[in-house]
């Protein structure tokens, strides 16, 4: 696996930023700190999203999300390991941003 | 090299969108793909290159069939109508994660000159168009997807990427579709139309007359 290139995609994507604020944002408002509770917002947005974008893509009306993935599919990257990696990443950032927020409001 | 698609279903809401599609590309000859707006040209393209996947397909290469979505070889490339290339990449990146060099570009569309190390957020809409059609025209594969390439093209770049693509059909299986039919007409050595959501393939330009795609040739 073209673990370099996958990595930039991670480095240039700019799709999940409103929602990584929205989560921290919910999280911080209700005063939760369990770590999973991110992952589980996260993993909902995800799939939620994976739902979103096959009825657009079958309707034909192209979103933002999808058009930088030919992109990467271009150079060989498979979209399901790019989900993945955005995922991943995704928790990881909310994670930080959460926990340090919490530290300097605590 | 022969790819053939055959037995495209693509169905939306218990309605076909393709229906019994049967698509052949040869290595060397271009491949046009005329249709009305909503005919299917562009889910088609997505259905070959692996992004889209229909309820029945069958795609062949040299005869054998393929199982797994093409872009996965490495060996197909795409341009999508839209943007594709991240905002923030500069583009000498991009030129290097394709394999190609920024300096050979720039002698043929000698206007990016001007340009040191651009990324795509600062070029107008028709630059950025103007280069992804390069990454994907002249990078290394054998199967190159064109989705509407001449849209908001200047004239004078349309005849340089004309120039480009008969080039590279000599080692390559173009497929190409765009309403600029007249473009699509003249480069392509086959074409096919797709009518009522199936594809047939067209000896004769005025037969396009006949199945409602032009009013007059």
């Amino acid at each position: 696996m073209p673990i370099k290139l996958y990595l930039l995609f991670i480095f240039y994507k700019k799709h999940f930023t409103i929602l990584t604020f929205a989560t921290v944002l919910l999280l911080l408002i209700e005063s939760k700190t369990d770590l999973s509770l991110i992952i589980l917002l996260k993993l909902m947005y995800f799939l939620g999203l994976k739902v979103w974008h096959k009825l657009l893509t079958i309707n034909k009306i192209e979103i933002t999300y999808t058009d930088s993935f030919f992109f990467y599919e271009n150079l060989g990257l498979h979209n399901i390991y790019l989900f993945l990696f955005g995922f991943v990443f995704d928790c990881m950032v909310s994670g930080f941003i959460f926990y340090t927020l919490q530290y300097f409001m605590s | 090299m022969i790819l053939e698609i055959d037995n495209v279903e693509l169905l939306h809401d218990n309605k076909f969108i393709l229906n019994g599609v049967y698509i052949k590309g040869e290595k060397g000859r271009i491949t046009g793909i005329l249709g009305k707006n909503g005919s299917g040209k562009s889910s088609l393209l997505k259905i070959i290159f692996g992004h889209l996947k229909p309820q029945n397909k069958l795609i062949r290469i040299n005869k054998q069939p393929i199982t797994r979505p093409l872009y996965l070889s490495g060996t197909i490339k795409y341009l999508s109508q839209k943007d594709s290339i991240p905002k923030n990449i500069p583009l000498k990146k991009v030129f290097n994660l394709f394999n190609l060099s920024w300096e050979s570009f720039i002698t043929s569309f000698e206007n990016f000159k001007k340009y040191k190390n651009p990324k795509t957020r600062d070029l107008s809409g028709g630059e950025k168009r103007i280069v992804e059609i390069y990454l994907v025209l002249m990078s290394k594969g054998d199967i190159v997807l064109l989705d509407e390439p001449f849209s908001n093209i200047t004239p004078i770049y349309i005849e340089i990427i004309i120039k480009l693509i008969i080039q590279e059909k000599k080692n390559k299986i173009i497929l190409i579709t765009d309403h600029l039919y007249r473009y699509i007409l003249d480069l392509s050595d086959n074409i096919y139309l797709l009518n009522n959501t199936t594809s047939t393939l067209i000896k004769n330009p005025a037969e396009l007359i006949n199945y409602g795609y032009l009013n007059h040739f």
